[in-house]
């Protein structure tokens, strides 16, 4: 897409040399305009090709006075060219280039003054209110930059008349125009530029922490990594929201803090190091890291903080016990699950340093009380399968060798309603797990209704509500179904044994376990549907992973925020005394 | 407007910056061209071109303009496509008056435009290759002093390309052709012939093609050793070597330093040992002989290349990247640091992360664990200062005639962060220095740190002053190696230096101080907070540093204090600190391997930092 279209913008650009060489008038004319158009498409679409010739520092103003430079060429070609043409044009040129370079520079002017190094929502930074562009004038500044741009098609215009008519008038009319146009435009900026208040981008940082020394934040949760990873955020956002305490959060990416999913909590987008320290306000006690990314460290760095890494998910797979999670003062997992999977690692995590806060997230999910089921209407089941992951020691995805006989197979059971989620980074790495997820999300739309096929996260806890029994692989979201009481089964695509299935991955105790060959299937939901045999192996699995079962899982949350912030505060005034032996 | 290229640094609030007043110097010559274009004879057009491009050497020199033209998007090449498109314009004239070059217009106008856009062209591929090139050059995995495939460096370092030269150049050097095309067509013009602009245009072309080709040489180069067919190799020689400690270093090249002050102790180490480098310029920076040495940019490529052997894990520095290797499972960890001071660095809450934490002398432990940071005392250990076994240990010279004690001013640098801003230069230590210099009773050293001045420019323009200064004898600059700063210690009497480790080592010395001050921190609330300024007298901005300096040559009242916290920072004066540290590191690796004995063996997969939920 984008390779044609800086073909077609090259051999246009060569075209236009050859004609202004040849002296070609009107054959000049034309492709002009038809470079203006290109030009103009390509700033449109936003296309690649732009980015490439800034890349080859063959940039915008590079191109501008090249055609302004081979209109020079085709005017200097002319033999009958009524006296003077040329030198009308080299000084209409000449202007017209001298007042564009004064608008693009009051134009960077506004863009200083207007886009902040930092970014917030849900938080008002009462020293950075940019008055809004009213007026008449604002349309002018919007559009006019783009037609002085252009105005080089205005002064050949007058070219070609003088050519044509044998007479210098139009062209020097065409000037005047062109110079009156570009003058307005630029007085039209500089009004602007000069309206808006000069800010260092200090200015703006002590602004935004004056502000959130007002909000006076005593947790943060600090998040970074690639703009398809907000969602590890946006689990916690809800059951932030519930916390008595101010709440910010900090977020390394832009990306983060448009995706973030709270209509309420102070975020900000801090882009630098420096920027993190400056913003790591003394109010601050607590800090929560969702991931293990490199960046913690900027906030880590900061004296007088908690550090506490909360994860995202609680799970089997291999991230959720590195070493270098000895770098926080704690970690915080859901049950005893959580911390045995730290000792028995041997990472260098003390038990001290674990505690068991439940798994807050869960409170969107129902627990299902025995017998609750409808036993009129059809029996669902969720199929929700992981992604392949970054590295091949996480491939756990059942999605590419099993998903669509899996589901399948399913549909052709009597009495059975097929949900499917496939995580929404399917795909991503390796495109064979895109192309299985749109296998199975087919399979499903063709059998049409009541199967169907579920997307979004609060779509997944929805879907658990909604699902009698589910189907996934090695991944958190084991852990989370877990809360419902409900029964699931899990995927086994690597044909591992059982008993060495079950003993690495300990949240699989109260699972049916499906090889490839999905030989058990059938007789699995069956048994679910029936007779749920796996029940008390279920329960106990699940008071393993998430602690206690059943209550508000947001309150055992809350409570330990508020004894987190205690031994805060606790060591806070210990480092004070001994500063004051 | 559309963007062009984007001027350096314009990311963020960057107030535009306004045009030198000597602007209208270069703006004129374009202005006269401009107008000879479509005016004068060719010979004129020539002469002023060669005028506008004087006025851009004249213009390169001052830095105070690149900014504000980078800014306006007209960069050198920009200016230079201006000034030959008006020669072209000049060239294609229909007018040109009979004689001049002949009838050149016909076919010498489009060469000449060709040949223009040529060299902008080629300047672009250039500007292309060297971005693709130092990208791959960044990734490329790279040995020293261990044998890959009977080899015992590689691979081969890769010379970035110059336009007609060997040594490197930046890509506008192609524009320098200009001289020839100009030279050419100015002698068309005077013989009135073609020939000359003929010749002009076939040299430039030559020329362009020999830099294409360097220009594919230079490519293929950077493409010759990618570190996926490399570090497998690397990786099988480190499991002939069996490394059981591995030195983990990374840092922009101006923090070498960090490393540099460890190098002699490595080298007597008694078990095997490689240093890890995460940047190749440490090779440039650093003399590495005597060590294994591997570079290994990426992440991954560090987690690919631990092998069996390696125990312990030793960091200078406390840098985000030392978490590549620390996610390792299997080895044990020990922060060694790079010095040991009071500043803020020296207890970052993120040293927790490490099995160990090894200090100079009871003052570290102490920190650490004032701190309230999460380190906890079994975490830390007192080992010495090895580097300090070269500083002499003397009394201060007592005054004698035609012998001018020596003063060392051994300032530091003003930190990332103003947090961990310490730096005396700007204040009192310019003020200082020109005392003692114009009271000709002294003799000044002057040692700053290598990194002074990166972020503030008063800072900058201290350190230019104080070096102009010390030029003369018998003042001296000493240079950027810690080793001379070491030799500085030695043969300095006393030393005038600010809160940094530079204080704790010269402790050994156990001659008199003096301690900066340039926040002007009550002296009790100075030496509370920084044990090491204990033992020093305090210079605060507009103080009396001769008055301080002669107190310290003459009764020097503070002998005594400055003898207990040698003993609490430095821990026991010891014969010969670098092989007790040799002994540490054995020792070290030895409760690695009683650990690993210890440990339950897990089935489990290596786990990495990007959890995957």
């Amino acid at each position: 897409m984008s390779r044609p279209a800086g073909f077609v913008l090259g051999g246009l650009y060569l075209l236009l040399g050859v004609l202004a060489l040849r002296g070609t008038v009107l054959g000049f004319a034309l492709i002009l305009a038809a470079v203006a158009v290109e030009e103009e498409l390509l700033v449109l679409r936003r296309s690649p090709v732009l980015r490439w010739l800034g890349a080859a520092h063959l940039g915008g103003t590079l191109r501008l006075l090249l055609r302004s430079a081979l209109m020079l060429v085709l005017v200097a070609r002319q033999d009958d060219a009524p006296g003077g043409l040329l030198l009308a044009t080299v000084v209409a040129l000449v202007v017209h280039h001298a007042l564009r370079t004064a608008g693009l520079r009051a134009q960077d002017t506004i863009k200083a003054r207007t886009v902040w190094p930092l970014r917030w929502r849900h938080l008002a930074v009462p020293g950075l209110a940019v008055p809004a562009d009213a007026g008449a004038l604002s349309h002018l500044r919007m559009l006019g930059p783009h037609v002085v741009v252009n105005l080089d098609l205005v002064v050949l215009a007058g070219v070609v008349l003088s050519l044509s008519r044998s007479s210098l008038g139009w062209v020097v009319v065409a000037s005047a125009l062109v110079a009156l146009a570009d003058v307005v435009v630029v007085l039209a900026l500089r009004a602007r530029a000069q309206a808006l208040p000069a800010r260092t981008r200090e200015d703006v940082v002590s602004a935004v922490r004056e502000a959130l020394e007002t909000v006076a934040p005593r947790v943060v949760i600090y998040f970074g990594g690639p703009p398809t990873s907000t969602h590890a955020l946006n689990v916690w956002a809800p059951v932030l929201e519930r916390l008595d305490v101010p709440v910010l959060v900090l977020v390394r990416q832009r990306e983060h803090l448009e995706r973030l999913a709270s209509s309420r909590l102070p975020a900000v987008w801090a882009p630098r190091a420096t920027d993190v320290e400056e913003l790591a306000v003394p109010s601050l006690d607590l800090a929560m890291y969702p991931t293990n990314i490199v960046q913690n460290n900027h906030l880590l760095r900061v004296p007088g903080i908690l550090d506490v890494f909360v994860g995202h998910g609680d799970s089997d797979k291999a991230g959720s016990y590195t070493p270098l999670s000895r770098i926080y003062d704690e970690v915080w997992v859901a049950g005893p699950a959580g911390r045995d999977r730290y000792l028995t690692a041997d990472v260098g995590v003390r038990d001290e340093q674990v505690r068991e806060v439940g798994r807050p997230q869960l409170a969107e999910i129902a627990w299902t009380a025995r017998g609750s089921r409808r036993p009129d209407g059809p029996f669902t089941v969720l199929y929700a399968p992981t992604w392949e992951g970054f590295y091949a020691t996480y491939s756990y995805s059942s999605l590419a060798d099993m998903g669509p006989q899996l589901v399948a197979a399913l549909l052709a059971m009597d009495g059975v309603r097929v949900l499917v989620k496939p995580h929404p980074a399917s795909g991503s790495v390796d495109p064979r797990y895109a192309t299985a997820a749109r296998a199975v999300e087919r399979l499903v739309r063709e059998a049409g209704p009541p199967h169907g096929v579920v997307s979004g996260l609060t779509g997944l806890y929805e879907a658990f509500n909604e699902a009698d029994m589910l189907v996934t692989d090695v991944s958190s979201v084991v852990t989370d179904f877990l809360w419902s009481g409900k029964p699931y089964a899990m995927t086994n695509p690597a044909d591992l044994l059982d008993d060495e299935y079950r003993a690495r991955f300990p949240s699989s105790a109260g699972a049916a376990l499906w090889a490839p060959d999905l030989a058990t299937l059938r007789a699995d939901v069956e048994d679910a549907r029936t007779t749920d045999r796996r029940r008390a192996a279920r329960d106990a699995v699940a008071r393993y992973l998430l602690g206690p079962v059943g209550g508000d899982p947001v309150e055992p949350f809350v409570a330990a925020v508020h004894e987190a912030l205690a031994r805060a505060n606790s060591r806070n005034a210990a480092r004070a005394g001994l500063r004051q032996q | 407007m559309p963007a062009s290229s984007a001027p350096p640094g314009s990311a963020g609030t960057g107030e535009a910056s306004r045009p030198a007043l000597w602007a209208p110097v270069l703006a004129a010559p374009y202005l006269a061209l401009a107008l000879a274009a479509a005016l004068a004879p060719l010979l004129v057009v020539c002469a002023l071109l060669v005028l506008c491009v004087l006025a851009e050497r004249w213009a390169g020199r001052r830095a105070d303009g690149a900014r504000w033209l980078w800014s306006a998007q007209l960069m050198p090449h920009v200016r230079w496509l201006v000034r030959w498109s008006l020669v072209v314009t000049a060239l294609a004239r229909a007018d040109l008056p009979a004689g001049e070059a002949g009838d050149g217009a016909g076919r010498l106008a489009p060469a000449l435009a060709a040949t223009v856009a040529a060299v902008l062209l080629t300047r672009s591929c250039w500007v292309l290759a060297l971005a693709r090139g130092r990208a791959r050059l960044r990734e490329q995995v790279r040995w020293q002093g261990i044998v890959v495939d009977g080899v015992e460096e590689g691979p081969a370092p890769v010379r970035e390309p110059g336009f007609l030269t060997r040594t490197p150049t930046g890509p506008d050097a192609v524009l320098s052709v200009e001289w020839v095309l100009v030279a050419g067509l100015a002698a068309g013009v005077l013989v009135e012939r073609e020939a000359p602009v003929w010749a002009a245009i076939l040299l430039t072309v030559g020329a362009l093609a020999l830099l294409l080709a360097r220009l594919l040489m230079f490519e293929r180069a950077c493409r010759s050793a990618p570190p996926a067919e490399v570090l497998p190799r690397v990786v099988a020689a480190l499991e002939r070597l069996q490394p059981e400690v591995v030195v983990y270093f990374s840092s922009p090249a101006s923090g070498s330093y960090a490393l540099r002050v460890w190098l002699d102790t490595l080298r007597r180490l008694r078990n095997r040992t490689v240093v890890l480098l995460r940047e190749p310029h440490h090779l440039q920076t650093l003399d590495l002989t005597g060590l294994a040495v591997v570079v290994l940019p990426l992440a991954q490529q560090v987690e690919d290349a631990q092998v069996p052997s390696m125990r312990v894990a030793l960091y200078p520095t406390n840098v985000v990247k030392n978490n590549h290797m620390i996610r390792l499972p299997g080895l044990q960890h020990a922060f060694i640091g790079h010095g040991d001071s009071d500043k803020a660095g020296s207890f970052s809450p993120v040293t927790r992360v490490y099995d160990e934490i090894w200090v100079a002398g009871p003052a570290g432990r102490d920190r650490y664990l004032a701190a309230q940071e999460g380190v906890r005392p079994e975490q830390i250990r007192e080992v010495s200062r090895p580097q300090l076994a070269g500083i002499s240990r003397r009394h201060a010279a007592t005054p004698a005639p035609g012998v001018l004690p020596a003063v060392l001013y051994a300032p530091t640098w003003e930190g990332f962060y103003e947090e961990s801003d310490y730096c005396s230069l700007a204040d009192p230590g310019l003020q200082a220095v020109r005392a003692m210099v114009a009271s000709g009773r002294v003799r000044v050293l002057f040692k700053p740190h290598p990194a002074s001045g990166e972020r503030r420019e008063d800072v900058a323009s201290a350190v230019d002053e104080i070096e102009a200064l010390v030029a003369q004898p018998p003042h001296r600059r000493v240079p950027d190696d810690p080793m001379a700063l070491y030799d500085a210690m030695s043969e300095a009497d006393v030393l005038v230096a600010d809160v940094s480790s530079v204080l704790s080592d010269w402790l050994v010395s156990s001659r008199p101080y003096v301690v900066t001050n340039p926040r002007r921190l009550p002296a009790d609330e100075l030496h509370e907070r920084f044990p090491t300024t204990r033992g020093g007298a305090v210079l605060s901005p507009g103080g009396d540093v001769l008055e301080i300096v002669d107190e310290a040559l003459g009764a020097d009242r503070l002998e005594h204090s400055r003898y207990q916290l040698a003993r609490y920072l430095l821990g026991d004066v010891r014969d010969d600190p670098i092989r007790d540290f040799v002994d540490e590191v054995a020792a070290f690796v030895d409760r690695a391997d009683a650990a690993r004995a210890a440990r339950t063996p897990t089935t489990d997969a290596v786990p990495t930092n990007q959890e995957a939920g």
